[in-house]
């Protein structure tokens, strides 16, 4: 969580001083690594051709020093930031992926106005990087920028030392997750019950959900073991769905169990051909017992507060408007 | 943290029922003497010469608190683009003495945000707040002083209409015993704790051309430039929202969306970098509608300085760099302000309404805690 500027403060006889031990830490827009990206901005090969993968890294301050990231912010430049339209792929610094498949990147990145918040911040140990992989998907080139939003700490701060710590702990069990369909969804002019089932890897909990699509649609979300699901019927995007400015936000998360299959069912209302992408927004936990993530949540609490509204074992029916 | 009245309490026997003070603690509106007509700020008759307007007051009643939780601002439906970019505005407090919440004329639009999306001085949750309410005590107000750096165009007028949302919390109210301590530990934090917006020192706006002398910096095509904030007030600034216009002249090529790149470095003390390669305009700074919200504050200590190396993305012509620093200052030591206000003007000072019995109050000291 980040540091509130009262806590920096210390109150002296008749005012305010600064508590000058949290020095070492700072806001920070951890931008493309320059030996990936030497000049800006980045370009994008036109759809069909590979882009090689670039990545974020944390600088080094001190040897043992820390990036802890908020939010997705990009731009751009030439297709236009509404009209971006490519995919980002995401591996972090152990091999792990942070999605299933390739995100379109307006339903994971938002702008300075707008960004798009995570709710499991993204820790980086100094100097790890994370991959990114971006992909047209259709059309020529284009060119991007970039960053995360975030807090990075130097270890020669005693405050920063401590919340160091205890990241690396929380990072190896829990990251942010964003989960896309299986494949591409591409439907014909009013096509119907076009479905596509995601397998879930790992426990995971979902916060908020993004769509963008080229034309209108309906879906719906079932789990199909349990045959449990979150509408009594289909919405529509236009109703239901933002992209990574304004997510739908879920009013109690969607906490999904390792081994389940959400089925998601799809409706064109375009009346023509559309390619639509959906990203939901959370975090997985990994090695950690079912009955032990409640626990898990609450030992760490200081660095991602527990809503005492939210109930992280309670795998019931999210409303979604 | 604003102020809060449980709305529901218990009695003796443990039943749960409204609160009866709820009565005098109620959301409003506070608005300027002039209601909802515009402030009109006719365009300046030379560049560098703005066109100002005296303090406009909002004051708050004889028998109440108001505390100051967003700002709100519209601009009449003919009014130029250019003059909506370029209005600027001087928040003023005049109780507590005189203080300006500024370093200078900031952006309007930096402070009043829309109708649709206020400006938000400090929000409910304390974990999330990225600024500091302002409560004002009975028959205080504070004002803000409107300058229209425009001089193009023949209709360069600004009508600018404006509000404040405040909670409004009846002094009946305010001084019951149960409440009062809420108070009291708010007037003595407010004598060192304030909203404040710093615009940079650079003023190379313009030149000939429309809002010449306006605090910002005047880019040329393609070409790159720093410019300054420094915090020349005897406090510390947490620096936690950035907000900027840029402004494109005609003829304009290039990365006309974007047009501004900036890198951010503290020159003084150690020149810290807080990015890794620039970010451009919608990349990093926002609007006063939806400033950008800064993930951790940065610290500026008295004589610290901000350098912001801007770099054109516009090929064709200039750009009208315009920034705004919003955040908290926090004020050391009530002698750091002798310049403002001495003792003796703060035992002549202002009316704090009716106060409760029993409180003597002989000087500065007594109200503030030593």
């Amino acid at each position: 969580m980040p540091i509130y500027w009262r806590e920096m403060l210390l109150k002296a006889k008749r005012g305010y001083v600064l508590d000058k031990t949290y020095e070492g830490i700072y806001p920070l827009q951890l931008g493309f690594d320059t030996y990936d990206v030497p000049t800006l901005p980045h370009t994008i090969q036109a759809s069909g051709t590979n882009t090689a993968p670039i990545g974020y890294r944390c600088p080094a301050a001190s040897y043992e020093g820390g990036f802890e990231a908020h939010d997705w912010i990009f731009e751009d430049s030439t297709n236009g930031t509404a009209s971006a339209n490519f995919t980002v792929k995401l591996t972090d610094f152990n091999g792990r992926g942070l999605s299933n498949n390739p995100l379109h990147v307006r339903t994971l990145m938002g702008t300075a106005q707008l960004p798009a918040h995570m709710r499991e911040p993204l820790w980086f140990n100094a100097r790890e990087k994370l991959q990114i992989t971006p992909a047209k998907i259709s059309a020529g080139s284009t060119t991007w920028r970039s960053t995360l939003n975030g807090v990075f700490y130097d270890s020669n701060d005693p405050h920063a030392r401590k919340r160091i710590q205890r990241w690396r702990e929380r990072s190896r069990h829990c990251t942010p997750y964003y989960l896309t369909t299986s494949a591409t969804i591409s439907l014909t002019g009013n096509q119907n019950d076009v479905y596509d089932d995601i397998i879930i890897g790992n426990h995971c909990e979902f916060f908020s959900m993004a769509a963008v699509s080229t034309g209108n649609f309906a879906m719906e979300i079932v789990e199909v073991q349990s045959g449990k699901t979150l509408t009594n019927g289909r919405f529509t995007n236009t109703n239901a769905l933002g992209d990574a400015t304004l997510p739908t936000l879920f009013p109690k998360p969607y906490f999904v169990p390792k081994g389940a299959r959400i089925r998601t069912t799809f409706q064109d209302l375009s009346g023509s051909s559309n390619n639509i992408y959906i990203t939901f927004h959370g975090r997985k936990f990994i090695d950690i017992e079912l009955n032990h993530i409640d626990a898990f949540l609450d030992e760490y609490s200081d660095l991602v507060p527990v809503s005492p509204y939210f109930y992280t074992m309670q795998p019931e029916m999210a409303g979604v408007i | 943290m604003p102020i809060k009245i449980p709305t529901f309490v218990k009695d003796r026997a443990g039943s749960l029922y409204l609160n009866p003070d709820m009565i005098g603690f109620k959301g409003g509106f506070l608005l300027p003497p002039t209601g909802n007509q515009p402030t009109v700020v006719t365009k300046a008759g030379a560049a560098g010469a703005p066109n100002t307007t005296p303090p406009i007051p909002y004051e708050s009643d004889a028998d109440s608190y108001r505390e100051i939780l967003m700002l709100s601002g519209s601009f009449g439906a003919s009014d130029p683009t250019d003059v909506q970019n370029r209005l600027m505005v001087e928040p003023l407090i005049l109780f507590h003495g005189s203080r300006s919440l500024s370093n200078g004329p900031i952006i309007a639009t930096h402070v009043f945000g829309t109708v649709l999306n206020p400006f938000v001085l400090e929000e409910d949750d304390e974990r999330q707040s990225f600024g500091k309410s302002i409560l004002l005590p009975p028959q205080s107000i504070i004002a803000f002083k409107f300058s229209n750096w425009a001089t193009a165009g023949g209709a360069a007028t600004a009508n600018f209409t404006h509000f404040a949302s405040a909670t409004k919390i009846q002094t009946r109210v305010a001084h019951k015993r149960q409440n009062y301590a809420q108070i009291q530990r708010r007037l003595q934090e407010d004598v060192y704790l304030t909203p404040y917006w710093m615009s940079p020192m650079t003023s190379t706006v313009g030149g000939t051309s429309s809002g010449a002398g306006a605090p910002g910096i005047q880019l040329a095509a393609s070409g790159s430039a720093n410019i300054v904030f420094q915090n020349q007030s005897p406090g510390t600034f947490f620096v936690t929202s950035l907000m900027a216009n840029a402004i494109a002249a005609g003829g304009s090529a290039g990365d006309t969306t974007e047009l501004v790149q900036t890198e951010i470095y503290k020159s003084i003390p150690d020149d810290r970098a807080y990015q890794i390669q620039g970010s451009t305009l919608n990349m990093i700074w926002g609007t006063g509608a939806f400033p950008f919200r800064l993930k951790h504050p940065i610290v500026l200590q008295n004589g610290d300085m901000l350098r912001v190396n801007c770099k054109n993305l516009n090929t064709g012509s200039t750009t009208d760099f315009l920034p705004t620093l919003f955040g908290v200052m926090a004020y050391h030591d009530y002698e750091d302000l002798h310049g403002a206000y001495g003792e003796r003007a703060v035992l002549n000072g202002p009316s704090w309404g009716s106060m409760p019995k029993g409180l003597k109050v002989n000087s500065f000291s007594d109200l503030v805690g030593v």
